[in-house]
């Protein structure tokens, strides 16, 4: 589906390609598997730091020079340049929801990012806090079909996701260790585990409150969008969905059943969607929305060759 | 009132300003075993742990690694005020504790020690905004932002949390407070003001459900670019904070150093401890609150139930006087 207007492309972002997935991948999906959820580590802090706050911001190395000379200018020119301290230029004013003016800040969330899809970068527009636009594409675009994390552990990790997102670093935890155990070859507690964490995030009311009526979808929306069936209703309901899942294929997975892997169909999602789904909420909740969508593969989507030079 | 000490016959000394040096000590210590418990509970659940150290002695194993980790800077960052911002917080948490009693002993036996406390308090509004702002980052500015949007929603109930106990004892003065508990607690009967403040002392403290601020979501928020030293400094703080606002409880709603047995100091360290307990536990229990649902919540349920408390507080404090 990616290849029309990629004849600029090298490589990158190309479809079906083999060639690009060693380097920048291993990386990437060791980040979204194992490092991601250590966050304390060193190399990680790293990693989601790079990719976030500094990518953009190219020629930071060169601050200390660029600001001088800048400075120097500017005095002379009466602010006529553009100004641009350390390097980077200044936020622009953009009209706001309620009309006001307010600056508008360029904000890159990803490729490597705990708690996010692995290669998914989102190009952001921000007001405040608040995306105001926002443009989604996949680093080295291809879907891995060979995957080789079986049955239901994925879903797992998505559920520890959305949970650390939301705050509840505890349960967090606990979806973590029960993600690890489901990895496990001849696991038979995992079982109980993913049901007793399911009956724990019902229970708490806190939990509700605060997912309850985040992005709400209807049938037709989640069609529209190319969502699958399971993504209707609100960040509450989606979270609940997934445990279901997961409990549901733990259960399979149990019973030997490996061939049908029920947690995984229908979960691939293509990035053109993605970009509507957090436009007008704060960062924050952005996150919340995607983490609910319990994405397992990405597609690269068909918007990607215009916004990846823009 | 001119008079340093005041009215209550209960004995106090006012020690030498050398012995800040040992509050300090047990700030410190408060603070490390809040850490503690905190690791013990996260190794429990499941947690990885931060590095090769895990479980109650992680806390160490983070002090070192971030003692040797380089500073990261970030451009055009506002140092002095970053600096300022990230250091604030401890320093804040020592200020507060100078006026709580310990036992007989107390720093300072200020008049107006509830409000000393207060305005102490109000001071990590500043700070963790300069924190977020003074990085240059998008992501530690909304994180200041998001600690605003909880200030807004906290503030005012702890303000008037803190007005119960000094209207039932009718003074501002943090040991007459302690004194005019003899016989009943006063979280036993105005436990909403308690309920209140703790909610309060956990919000100032960036902690737990009032985390947002520093939250996973906005990768760190207002700490997100602190690195090396300067988040261990700030931890410490945050930590630091939630010991203080402990420690301030025992005298205003928890009886200060009453307690059989035992001496006076023993007492205010004993039930700082609990307290601390639960607030560290607090933290494992609940999701984070929202800051844009949370101030729903501050001015519409905290604020006219806390209200409600000190009209009851005050009737009853009219009728036995």
């Amino acid at each position: 589906m990616d290849h029309e207007g990629h004849e600029g492309h090298e490589g990158m972002d190309h479809g079906s390609h083999e060639g690009m997935d060693h380097g920048a991948h291993e990386g990437m999906d060791h980040g979204s598997h194992e490092g991601m959820d250590h966050g304390a580590h060193e190399g990680m802090d790293h990693g989601a730091h790079e990719g976030m706050d500094h990518g953009a911001h190219e020629g930071m190395d060169h601050g200390a020079h660029e600001g001088m000379d800048h400075r120097a200018h500017e005095g002379m020119d009466h602010g006529d340049m553009e100004m641009s301290p350390g390097g980077i230029p200044l936020a622009e004013g953009g009209e706001d929801r309620d009309g006001l003016e307010m600056d508008v800040l360029q904000v890159r969330l990803g490729p490597v990012l705990r708690y996010w899809p692995a290669g998914l970068v989102l190009r952001c527009s921000l007001q405040g806090d608040v995306i105001v636009e926002a443009q989604a594409e996949l680093v080295d675009g291809r879907a891995r079909q060979d995957d080789e994390v079986v049955g239901p552990a994925r879903g797992i990790d998505n559920i520890a996701s959305l949970l650390a997102l939301a705050g509840w670093d505890d349960a967090a935890a606990e979806a973590r260790r029960i993600r690890d155990t489901a990895l496990e070859p001849g696991d038979g507690a995992a079982g109980s585990e993913v049901e007793r964490l399911r009956r724990r995030v019902r229970r708490s009311r806190t939990l509700r409150w605060s997912l309850r009526g985040v992005r709400r979808l209807s049938d037709e929306d989640a069609h529209a969008r190319g969502l699958p069936a399971d993504a209707v209703g609100d960040t509450y309901d989606r979270l609940i969905g997934m445990l279901d899942r997961a409990v549901a294929g733990v259960a399979a997975t149990a019973a030997g059943d490996t061939g049908t892997r029920p947690n995984d169909a229908g979960r691939t999602l293509s990035t053109d969607h993605l970009a509507h789904l957090v436009t007008g909420l704060d960062l924050a909740t952005a996150r919340l929305v995607l983490a609910s969508l319990d994405i397992h593969e990405l597609l690269a989507g068909q918007a990607e060759h215009e916004v990846s030079h823009g | 009132m001119a008079d340093p000490t005041p009215m209550t016959d209960s004995p106090i000394t006012t020690v030498a300003p050398g012995w800040a040096i040992a509050a300090l000590g047990i700030l410190g210590a408060l603070a490390v075993t809040a850490a503690m418990l905190d690791g013990a509970l996260a190794a429990r659940a499941g947690g990885k742990p931060g590095g090769t150290m895990g479980g109650p002695v992680r806390p160490f194993g983070e002090a070192a690694r971030l003692m040797r980790q380089r500073r990261r800077t970030t451009v055009e960052a506002d140092r002095l005020l970053w600096r300022l911002g990230g250091a604030g917080l401890l320093v804040v948490a020592a200020l507060m504790v100078t006026v709580v009693p310990l036992g007989e002993w107390t720093i300072f036996d200020l008049d107006v020690g509830v409000m000393w406390f207060n305005a102490m308090d109000v001071m990590v509004w500043a700070l963790v905004w300069l924190t977020g702002w003074g990085a240059n980052s998008a992501h530690s500015l909304v994180g200041g932002y998001r600690f605003l949007a909880h200030g807004l929603g906290y503030e005012l109930p702890l303000m008037f949390a803190l007005v119960a106990p000094a209207i039932a004892a009718e003074t501002l003065n943090v040991r007459a407070v302690a004194a005019a508990q003899e016989g009943l607690w006063f979280a036993v009967w105005m436990p909403v003001a308690f309920l209140v403040y703790l909610l309060g002392v956990a919000a100032f403290s960036v902690w737990g459900p009032f985390a947002p601020a520093i939250g996973t979501d906005v990768s760190g928020g207002a700490r997100a670019e602190l690195s090396g030293v300067d988040r261990l400094v700030f931890e410490a703080g945050r930590y630091a904070l939630l010991a203080a606002g402990a420690a301030f409880a025992v005298p205003m709603f928890l009886g200060g150093g009453a307690g059989p047995l035992l001496p006076g100091w023993a007492w205010v360290l004993v039930k700082t401890v609990a307290l601390l307990a639960v607030l560290v536990w607090l933290r494992r229990r609940l999701p984070a609150f929202r800051p844009d649902k949370f101030m729903e919540v501050g001015w519409m349920l905290l604020l006219p139930a806390v209200l409600l408390q000190d009209l009851v507080v005050a009737v009853i404090a009219v009728w036995r006087s």
